[in-house]
């Protein structure tokens, strides 16, 4: 295939998304560098220790992929609502009701003994309709209320965070026998995808690539991706060319939250069980800065995805081993974020947003 | 009468902080900001507010270093949005992150501290005495919970009864307007930028130098986003956004009730409300009529 | 003598490469209503930005009352007693009357209080005075358009006024509300302001001013009482000597009706909306519809390409076919092409390539299936195809890849041309096609019109620019105040002045009369 023509336009872009990882890793280095000393541990110690846990053995490198996986999916969603001018942060929520979806379905709907090759996609199916609609709360409360997605995204995100510790604890399908517990009912033995080797290297982690090019060739080489395209950098101009823009607005909600969605069950598959607190906290909220860092191109994802998966794991050891908090992870990605908006990142569809608004109201 | 009074008791201490956020936050979004990055905010100043009271062993101290802090995070808000146009919901976002790992770590830090030196790990700071214990426990409140309470008639003259007031509400309506009529705008949204973050910082620092005197990793747990709900659930007056926020104090309140004595009611109903409240009250006004300001959001 | 309430002298302002004001001058008597008139881009609102202080001139002297003032900002002029009412009102919605009269105003120390009754009574006192009544506690947003003028006088005139500045103050109200306008702006006269009126309609000017300037591209080219000076005097004054370019339009067999529409009204939300608009377009014929700009244009052009609803019982057909509740994307299949008035926010995506460009009509087009393959664009053929339309259009640089914001303006609108009259459109609506081109690019755009024309398509342009309409239609029709009035074929001995005439409704003037 051709390299797409709107490649081109965006070389700039490149170059500076080149700089932003350069920036990018020197300034988390530096900070990392200067809580590592505020802590008292011995920097180099504790970089040692980031290190081993990131890349040092299989279940390290294991680790990083399978969170890898999870900011992928969910940097994608966001990405693509942001291409389009949406300002969809729902991705936490939209993951959790589909870790709900599959787990109930796992665990409940699914016949006993179902064959992985059978019950893995359904589960996967679940989780991505669920994503999808919840999402899509969001999406008809702005196509037919005109409600700002920011709001509704944020509330159903949190409403989320609550039904979760319900599913877990009282709600039939996932119940446990002694509810004191803070984990539901494992899935059987067939539908959890186990890692290799006790490491947590499972098989969805070969969907990282699939996914990133899936949405790659859709945003860039396929109609709707061009609708899609036109639709967040000027919508006026897309309506006028006939584009259906609340019709690809509405696709763009479902297909975030499937991504998401999707996330959530390759999360519950692989845990085998979900617990009261969210398996990847705030994953939806570090997906924004995956795809800020990403430049909002799907296949810029994929290294920054990586990256803060490393960060992550990285962090961790260092918590465990070097005594240097978890938390300061957030603070770099904040701290990302912020660095990359003062430079001037060009968010597609900060304007747009407002008018697509408009014009889908006045339909 | 032995349940109503605590329970009331309960209300306002759980609204306290919701009064104070919302407050803040309502002034800012009637100047033309949306502040996603209440949370965060909070979470400032519950955290340097207690450790700020447990350093100088004052409570006072405490809630200046809450507010202090609360502005310092809003003035970050303010210099993005503001100066550098950046989008003011990402900003948000990552001013919650920013805020949930600085807080998580300097309190790591601080234990790991602690443990070198060989003293508990989890400090406790002084707290503020309850004033008028003799009102009862309606009355046993502290100082934070009166000031949040006379914030609301604060906040209300301010916008509707202050050349002020009405300065960052053509502001927040119509920026060329106000522009056009001499007022600048920038400044005017600085400004209610740093208010919004002193209120929602002493919001934070209630909790950690009132209620508790412990701080835990995010120890907010969601107030932020509960005080952006009651403005918009208050149609962005200041008498509504406070009838929202004691409301969902009594939520909590019952909530927590109900979990204390094991009645067969699903606490996870109340505390969803608040969010399912206030979808269902954007879904089912106007938009028109909402009372948002026009020019919310928009740079 | 008195010195003159407002004298411009030599007033040079220039835009990059453009100049607006040509050493303008304009020298208004106190106390008198002046107007000033000139076409589209003739100067007249920079002209009024320069006085009002948003603009600062190149070159040339304003005085107030006879004392030289430099303007840094519009609360410098505001302060020097010069008041303006924008065409665009400024007043902020959700809040009073009152409030927005008082805003800005501060009574008190610190502004800690805000005497609500005081600007209510500070209102009903102008009102009083000056016959502006509006209800003070009344939310702006639900006034009507005729109201919120009188809040921005009301603005004007609590900051000590005594220069008012109106930019086509009539352009948006109804005819009662002009009458009423016209009424208080005699009574602000008699109490000795001065009133200068931005406007496109002569027989406003005649009913309302006591003396004239008509700026043409930037040049004051008349100025002096009105008495002893007829409308039509002054049109021709305004649009300049008589076209010399002899009309081009080729006798040609007019075809069948290909794009009919009847009782076309689009409610107003802004300006003056559509009213009851009929009209024919042959196949192979230029239908022109001239008038100035916010008399209906937009609102036609949207009607007809399905961007805006029509109120029943309006009816547009394409063909013989009834088209009315159809989408954008029907009426393009079916033959509709639209060249927007604003090629860079309705016309183009300027972040995309021209390859891109140029296919977003048949992204979801059925018919063209040739440029992608299933839901998959062909990226191949797509290129071909644009390296094919940009060769034929003469774009430049002719290069597939580039992002549209890279072009210039001409070159903009010969992109949106190339996407819009490939594929054999049956009827072709074309919006201010040559606004900002150069001469040569304007040709360019025109020639592809006749081209379109030529091979049997109905183009209706509509155009602010009387020359251009006179050079291309066959036939004309005129919008003004939102109704449209086909004046007839060209061959019929139609000529600029008549079409100038009922442009700025001299024409209906005279049969309300009479």
């Amino acid at each position: 295939m051709s390299e797409p023509a709107s490649e081109n336009p965006r070389s700039p872009d490149r170059a500076s998304a080149a700089l932003n990882a350069a920036m990018l890793l020197l300034g988390g280095a530096v900070l990392l560098a200067l809580v590592v000393k505020a802590c008292g541990a011995q920097p180099g110690e504790a970089f040692a220790a980031f290190a081993k846990g990131a890349f040092s053995s299989g279940v390290a490198w294991g680790q990083t992929l399978s969170r890898a996986l999870i900011l992928t999916l969910c940097g994608l969603a966001v990405a693509l609502s942001f291409r389009c001018g949406l300002f969809n942060i729902g991705a936490d929520g939209q993951m959790t009701a589909g870790m709900i979806a599959a787990a109930a379905l796992g665990t409940r709907l699914l016949p006993a003994g179902t064959p992985w090759f059978i019950g893995l996609p359904l589960l996967m199916l679940a989780g991505m309709l669920a994503g999808a609609a919840w999402s899509l709360l969001a999406g008809a409360l702005k196509h037919w209320r005109g409600v700002s997605e920011v709001i509704s995204t944020l509330m159903l995100n949190l409403v989320a965070l609550i039904v979760l510790p319900y599913m877990v604890s009282y709600a039939f399908l996932l119940q446990r026998a002694d509810t004191s517990e803070r984990t539901g009912t494992a899935l059987p033995d067939s539908l959890q995808m186990r890692g290799w080797d006790g490491t947590s290297f499972h098989s969805g982690v070969f969907l990282i690539l699939p996914a990133a090019l899936l949405v790659w060739l859709a945003v860039y080489h396929t109609r709707a991706g061009l609708s899609l395209r036109a639709t967040g950098l000027n919508a006026k101009a897309a309506r006028a060319c006939g584009i259906p823009v609340r019709r690809v607005t509405a696709l763009v909600f479902a297909a975030a939250g499937a991504l998401s969605g999707l996330a959530g069950a390759l999360g519950v598959a692989a845990f085998g069980y979900l617990t009261f607190e969210p398996l990847y906290p705030n994953y939806g909220y570090m997906a924004i800065a995956v795809a800020l860092v990403a430049g909002l191109h799907p296949l810029g994802v994929l290294p920054a995805a990586f990256f803060f998966a490393v960060l992550e794991v990285g962090t961790q050891a260092m918590e465990s081993r070097a005594g240097v908090p978890h938390e300061v992870v957030y603070a770099i990605q904040g701290a990302v974020i912020l660095l990359l908006l003062a430079r001037g990142v060009h968010l597609p569809g900060t304007e747009a947003a407002g008018t697509a608004a408009e014009t889908g109201s006045r339909e | 009468m032995d349940f109503l009074d605590p329970f009331l008791a309960a209300t306002l201490r759980n609204a306290t902080p919701l009064l104070l956020a919302a407050m803040g936050e309502l002034i800012l979004e009637r100047g033309g900001v949306l502040n996603i990055g209440i949370e965060g905010v909070m979470l400032f100043g519950a955290f340097f507010g207690f450790l700020t009271a447990w350093a100088t062993g004052s409570p006072t101290c405490g809630a200046a270093a809450a507010m202090l802090a609360g502005a310092l995070l809003a003035a970050v808000l303010a210099g993005m949005v503001l100066r550098l146009k950046a989008d003011q919901i990402v900003v948000g976002m990552a001013l919650n992150l920013v805020a949930l790992g600085v807080t998580g770590t300097f309190n790591s830090a601080l234990q790991g501290w602690l443990r070198r030196q060989g003293r508990p790990a989890q400090p406790s700071a002084p707290i503020f005495e309850p004033l008028l214990p003799a009102l009862g426990a309606l009355g046993n409140q502290t100082l934070i919970t009166w000031a949040a309470l006379l914030a609301v008639p604060c906040v209300w003259y301010y916008l509707n009864r202050s050349e002020r007031g009405l300065e960052l509400r053509a502001v927040g309506e119509n920026p060329a307007a106000a522009e056009a009529s001499g007022i600048h705008v920038a400044a005017c949204r600085f400004k209610a930028c740093l208010a919004a973050g002193m209120l929602g910082g002493l919001g934070g620092g209630f909790l950690t130098i009132s209620q508790a005197a412990s701080f835990a990793p995010n120890t907010t747990n969601g107030r932020g986003f509960v005080a952006l709900a009651a403005v918009v659930l208050g149609r962005y007056g200041a008498w509504g956004s406070a009838g929202a926020c004691v409301f969902f104090g009594a939520a909590f309140s019952a909530r927590d009730h109900f979990q204390a004595t094991g009645l067969k009611v699903h606490p996870e109903v109340l505390a969803m409300l608040p969010y399912l409240l206030t979808l269902a009250a954007l879904a089912f006004t106007l938009q028109k009529r909402s009372g948002a300001p026009a020019g919310l959001g928009k740079p | 003598m008195n010195a003159p309430a407002l004298h411009c002298d030599g007033i040079v302002k220039r835009f990059g490469a453009t100049t607006a004001l040509d050493g303008a001058t304009l020298s208004v008597a106190a106390g008198t209503v002046h107007a000033l008139v000139g076409e589209n881009g003739a100067g007249k609102s920079t002209l009024m930005n320069v006085v009002s202080g948003l603009l600062r001139p190149d070159e040339g002297r304003v005085e107030i009352f006879g004392a030289a003032a430099r303007f840094g900002s519009p609360l410098d002029a505001a302060a020097a007693g010069i008041g303006m009412v924008h065409q665009h009102f400024l007043l902020a919605g959700a809040l009073t009357v009152a409030e927005n009269v008082a805003l800005g105003l501060r009574g008190s120390p610190f502004g800690w209080r805000f005497d609500r009754r005081a600007a209510e009574e500070r209102i009903e006192k102008l009102a009083a005075e000056t016959g502006l009544y509006v209800d003070p506690q009344a939310r702006v947003d639900d006034l009507s358009v005729g109201l919120r003028q009188r809040v921005e006088i009301l603005k004007a005139l609590a900051r000590g006024a005594r220069i008012l500045l109106l930019d086509e103050p009539t352009a948006v109200l109804a005819p009662s509300e002009v009458r009423s306008l016209f009424g208080t702006l005699q009574k602000l006269r008699a109490e000795g302001r001065t009133i200068v009126c931005i406007t496109h309609k002569l027989d406003e000017v005649f009913r309302l001013a006591g003396a004239v300037t008509v700026l043409r591209r930037g040049r004051t080219v008349f100025a002096g009482p009105l008495s002893g000076i007829d409308a039509e005097d002054l049109a021709q004054k305004m649009v300049g000597e008589a076209a010399t370019a002899p009309p081009k339009a080729m006798p040609r067999e007019p075809g069948p009706v290909v794009l009919r529409a009847k009782d076309l009204t689009v409610p107003a939300e802004q300006g003056t909306g559509l009213r009851e608009a009929a009209f024919e377009l042959r196949g192979g014929e230029i239908l022109g519809v001239a008038g100035v700009e916010g008399n209906g244009q937009e609102e036609l052009a949207a009607a007809l390409a399905g961007l805006l609803a029509i109120a029943p019982p309006g009816r547009v057909e394409l063909c013989g076919e009834e088209i009315t509740r159809w989408s954008v994307r029907a009426r393009t299949e079916a033959g509709l092409a639209l060249i927007p008035a604003d090629r860079q926010h309705e016309g183009l995506v300027l972040e995309l390539t021209l390859a891109e460009n140029l296919v977003l009509r048949e992204v979801f087009s059925r018919q063209r299936a040739a440029l992608h393959r299933g839901p998959f664009l062909d990226h191949a053929r797509i290129e071909a195809h644009a390296h094919e339309r940009l060769g034929a259009f003469g774009v430049v640089p002719p290069d597939p890849r580039l992002p549209a914001g890279s072009l210039s303006g001409g070159n903009q609108q010969k992109v949106v041309a190339a996407r819009e009259l490939s594929g054999a459109p049956r009827a072709i609506l074309a919006c201010n096609p040559t606004r900002g081109l150069d001469i040569a690019a304007a040709a360019a755009v025109h020639e592809r019109l006749r081209a379109a024309a030529a091979s049997g398509a109905g183009v209706l342009l509509v155009s602010s620019d009387l020359d251009e309409i006179l050079l291309l239609s066959d036939s004309i029709a005129v919008l003004y105040g939102g109704r449209l009035r086909v004046l007839g074929a060209r061959a019929a001995g139609l000529d600029k002045e008549a079409v100038g005439r009922a442009m700025v409704g001299a024409a209906e003037a005279d049969t309300q009369s009479a």
